[in-house]
């Protein structure tokens, strides 16, 4: 085969193939500075995810859907080999063709030999997310005539770039974009004030002649039925019906996991799939079909009969069996691709799928499916935007605990890498480039829990050091600390240090409770253990202090899972007997709180896991509970107060009880709706993600100088330095505010 | 559950039109009149015999294969623009209606054309997805396979705002037809 010289095709291919060196940090920067692409991101998977919490508040039954789903992929995921063998000799039976693949270049020449076969001259194509894992565009477009119909594809094609978004391929591209696009490629007059309905039309009547003319029709499957041999396509644009409808041969293209056991397992992610993924009650079709199907064959174009159907079904490996024997990834295969996790979160929002991506898949299920099936460097790239937010688990259908498998994800590309000891001194020459710094990066932030106590004894002093203009360098050139930021400022005098136990007699007390002293309270926010302590025993509890032991929370989220584990081996240890004795825990830091409720059960035991979360309170929820109770006076504030909840908080259902709180105290509570505030802990302390943290705070800082009179209330210790950082205005913990006033 | 269904399918943008027996044909007329139909086909079932016995303003082609040579039901195909099939079933909670897709070419039909109309009877309509499943578990299996639920119209958000009448139909017409006259549609 002779050269053909590289057209555009053939170098986007070129660009976006493997191992290709990536930076993140200018790819955040020139999208965030690209306005009119982030805005188009950002408001349309805000819209998306509006409209999927709308469906689902309607739903009853939406968590039994949920738990039925997750249980027939659990299920089918433990028997991939024996659904193939079923569903081909189910196909097979009926006249149709299986061909599994495990390798893309495998699917790509199979499927060109059919077209080949069949004399194919058009072929026409639906959405399929894994025709683009397989890059089968590729193959078949130096051969035939090979066009997209589902419309955001049919852009992408025309303008040649890769999707940026599972469900919504286009979602970065503003309108005046697509206008200008049409009217380059197409040879008729397009106005320029053209609408959206106009866009459509003219790409429904190119379509329409493509899908009369086409031989063949390649379409993805939503699942496949082992027990009937059915592919299942939910789509709203008509073009997957006439995809599998016109032309005379249809190939479905599927991931092995794609397949369910039975037919009546569809009832569940019939409800389910369309609410997540748009928030529409049901999609305009739901087919499901067993080819070759039943409907006359007919050539449209030349007006008389069609060739006789004929069916392919390619199965694609590509890396998922591996998948499926990896206990943390096989919980990816699960995935129904609705991208409810692309929509809920706040980084995603802000730079889209061309960042917060790989190769083919993005958002936070993206990583793991980029790690099993294109190789941990593509996964490696994007891994640290998942900041463990976790608005995402509850809004995944089938309960993905997506931020956990980017920690494990995150954690074994961290012990992959070399160990480099070297902890600089101030020497030019042995300060390393700072391209080298990941691990060395990742233990500085998985170790703050640890050294926050040297911090806070060195104090004034080590802020002094630490702002200086010589400590910034350092700490930018060591741990690619952003310069924008000042060091977290440790206080002189912990709690820990001051605290003289309670004045409340144990035999007493109302109830007994034990105040764990978190170290980003204890060193950074002591006030805040303080305020916590009084109003807990104005309520006549008897407080203990559980001496500060690291959580765990900084090691977690930084993928140091065996630290993690034996931090949280440790602060069970040393909470035991205060649990043993009926205390109460309560914690301030809301990260530290989902921790002991959330993530611990990852990293102890089962039964020291529950004891542990049985007990765990955090501080608003407490002092709410107590309230609730009659055991406390709340002072009567009134007042206008503005108050940003943390997002593992609200993911966690646990937001409500400080609104509750600060509204018995009489105040007119104003609670911020934007879920995240971009600093995600260490996140946004790092140089890479600076832009980004900043970008995702804008619509908080923005609501905050809006509520100038308000006072301004937040409850998380990242929060508190993001807000900051953004408005000027430092935000007190709601204990702090009502302590005030007792 | 009429009313449940007509409200949930107009959420989904599609028009329910509820009528008494022997309605139907009346009925189906009236849509035609309205959009100035200028070329119909129908996917009929035994059922329709009496429906399509109507005197209508145009000619409606049959594109069941008992209908007219390939050649004309291919030519009444792309100059539809109205296509008239049955309703299988009716989800109320949903709005939607599912269509068994036969030999008949029902699937044609209720996509080319650019408004649907569908035939329901009453008894067909069931409450939520859970039993309609069973019942569509029981229909593959006996090798009555191939079906696609609609809600409503064609759509797309991908060009920005939602717009209808896409690949499919830009309008629906479901006509209920009542099990007794003046029944309770509750």
């Amino acid at each position: 085969m002779s050269e053909k010289p590289e057209g555009p095709k053939d170098r986007r291919y070129r660009e976006h193939a493997r191992g290709r060196q990536r930076n993140i940090k200018q790819e955040i920067e020139d999208t965030v500075e690209a306005t009119a692409v982030s805005d188009s991101i950002r408001e349309r998977t805000n819209l998306l995810n509006d409209m999927r919490e709308w469906a689902v508040a309607e739903e009853p039954d939406f968590e039994s859907w949920r738990d039925q789903a997750r249980a027939i992929k659990e299920d089918a995921i433990d028997r991939i080999p024996e659904l193939i063998d079923q569903v081909t000799e189910v196909i097979e039976d009926r006249g149709g063709h299986v061909y599994v693949a495990e390798t893309p270049e495998e699917a790509n020449e199979y499927i060109r030999d059919v077209c080949d076969d069949g004399d194919a001259e058009l072929v026409v194509k639906s959405k399929s997310m894994t025709t683009e894992e397989i890059e089968l565009n590729e193959t078949l477009e130096r051969d035939f005539e090979v066009v997209e119909t589902d419309l955001g594809e049919f852009v992408a094609q025309l303008s040649d770039e890769r999707p940026s978004h599972i469900i919504g391929p286009i979602i970065h591209k503003p309108q005046e974009e697509i206008v200008e696009l049409f009217q380059d490629r197409f040879d008729f007059d397009i106005p320029d004030d053209v609408t959206g309905e106009g866009l459509t039309k003219i790409a429904r009547d190119v379509l329409r002649e493509k899908f009369e003319g086409a031989d063949v029709g390649i379409t993805g499957a939503n699942f496949v039925i082992a027990e009937t041999g059915s592919v299942v396509l939910v789509t709203n644009e008509g073009n997957a019906r006439w995809t599998t409808e016109a032309p005379h041969t249809h190939i479905a293209v599927a991931g092995i996991e794609k397949i369910i056991p039975e037919f009546e397992d569809l009832q569940p992610f019939y409800e389910l799939l369309p609410k997540s993924a748009t928030g529409q009650p049901s999609t305009s079709y739901f087919t499901m079909l067993t080819p070759p199907i039943k409907s006359e064959s007919i050539d449209y174009k030349n007006e008389k009969e069609g060739k006789e159907r004929e069916f392919h079904l390619v199965l694609i490996d590509n890396g998922r069996t591996e998948m499926a024997k990896d206990p943390a990834l096989r919980e990816a295969l699960y995935c129904i691709r609705c991208g409810a996790c692309l929509n809920t979160c706040a980084n995603f929002q802000s730079v889209g799928g061309h960042v917060y991506g790989g190769e083919t898949y993005t958002g936070g299920i993206g990583n793991a499916w980029e790690a099993g099936v294109t190789g941990k460097d593509e996964a490696e790239a994007f891994n640290e935007l998942c900041t463990g937010c976790s608005q995402c688990k509850p809004a995944c259908p089938v309960k993905i605990d997506i931020p956990w498998l980017n920690t494990v994800i995150r954690d074994r590309l961290n012990r992959d890498l070399e160990r480099d000891d070297i902890e600089g001194f101030v020497f030019e020459e042995l300060l390393p480039e700072p391209e080298s710094q990941p691990d060395r990066q990742r233990r500085f932030f998985g170790t703050f829990e640890r050294r926050a106590r040297t911090g806070s004894r060195l104090a004034p002093l080590s802020n002094w050091v630490g702002n200086s203009f010589v400590g910034k360098e350092v700490m930018n050139r060591l741990y690619g600390f952003a310069k924008e930021r000042d060091m977290p400022g440790f206080a002189s005098q912990s709690f820990t240090s001051e605290w003289e136990g309670s004045r409340i007699a144990e035999e007493e007390a109302n109830r007994k409770a034990v105040l764990f002293a978190d170290a980003y309270s204890n060193y950074l926010h002591p006030e805040r253990l303080e305020a916590a302590a009084e109003l807990m025993e104005s309520a006549g509890v008897h407080v203990e202090v559980a001496e500060t032991t690291p959580s765990g929370r900084d090691a977690l989220s930084q993928g140091l899972i065996e630290d993690a584990r034996r931090d949280a081996e440790k602060t069970f240890e040393n909470l035991h007997t205060h649990i043993q004795d009926g205390r109460d825990v309560v914690v301030v830091e809301p990260s530290v709180a989902s921790l002991f409720m959330d993530e611990y059960s990852k990293l102890l035991d089962e039964d020291e896991y529950r004891a542990l979360e049985g007990v765990t309170f955090e501080v608003g929820e407490y002092l709410n509970a107590l309230h609730d109770e009659g055991h406390i006076d709340l002072p009567e504030i009134g007042g206008d107060v503005y108050l940003h909840g943390h997002c593992q908080q609200r993911a966690g259902d646990h937001f409500g009880a400080t609104e509750e709180l600060l509204r018995a105290c009489g105040c007119n509570v104003t609670a911020s709706d934007v879920e995240c505030c971009g600093m995600a802990g260490s996140f946004g302390y790092k140089e890479d993600y600076y832009e980004l943290a900043v970008s995702v705070g804008e619509s908080l800082f923005e609501d905050v100088e809006s509520n100038p009179d308000k006072d301004l209330l937040a409850c998380g210790t990242s929060c508190t330095t993001q807000i900051k950082d953004g408005t000027g205005r430092k935000p007190r913990h709601p204990v702090e505010y009502i302590v005030e006033y007792l | 559950m009429i009313n449940a269904f007509k409200e949930n399918a107009a959420q989904v943008g599609a028009t329910v039109h509820v009528v008494d027996p022997g309605e139907v044909g009346r009925e189906i007329r009236e849509i035609l009149e309205d959009k100035e139909a200028e070329g119909v086909v129908v996917s009929p079932s035994e059922e329709f015999d009496d429906v399509l016995g109507h005197d209508y303003p145009v000619s409606i082609v049959d594109v069941s294969r008992g209908g007219p040579d390939i050649g004309e039901r291919s030519k009444a195909i792309k100059a539809a623009d109205v296509g008239i099939t049955r309703a299988n079933l009716g989800i109320a909670d949903l709005g939607v209606i599912g269509l068994e897709l036969t030999q008949a070419n029902e699937s044609i039909a209720s996509l080319a054309p650019d408004t649907h109309i569908a035939l329901m009877r009453e008894d067909d309509i069931y409450g939520g997805s859970e039993n309609v499943f069973e019942f569509l578990g029981d229909a593959f299996r006996e090798g009555r396979d191939d079906w696609v639920f609609i809600a409503g119209p064609s759509s797309t958000a991908d060009m920005g705002a939602l717009v209808q009448g896409v690949h499919g139909p830009g309008d629906v017409h479901v006509i209920v037809e009542r099990t007794e006259e003046g029944g309770n549609d509750e």
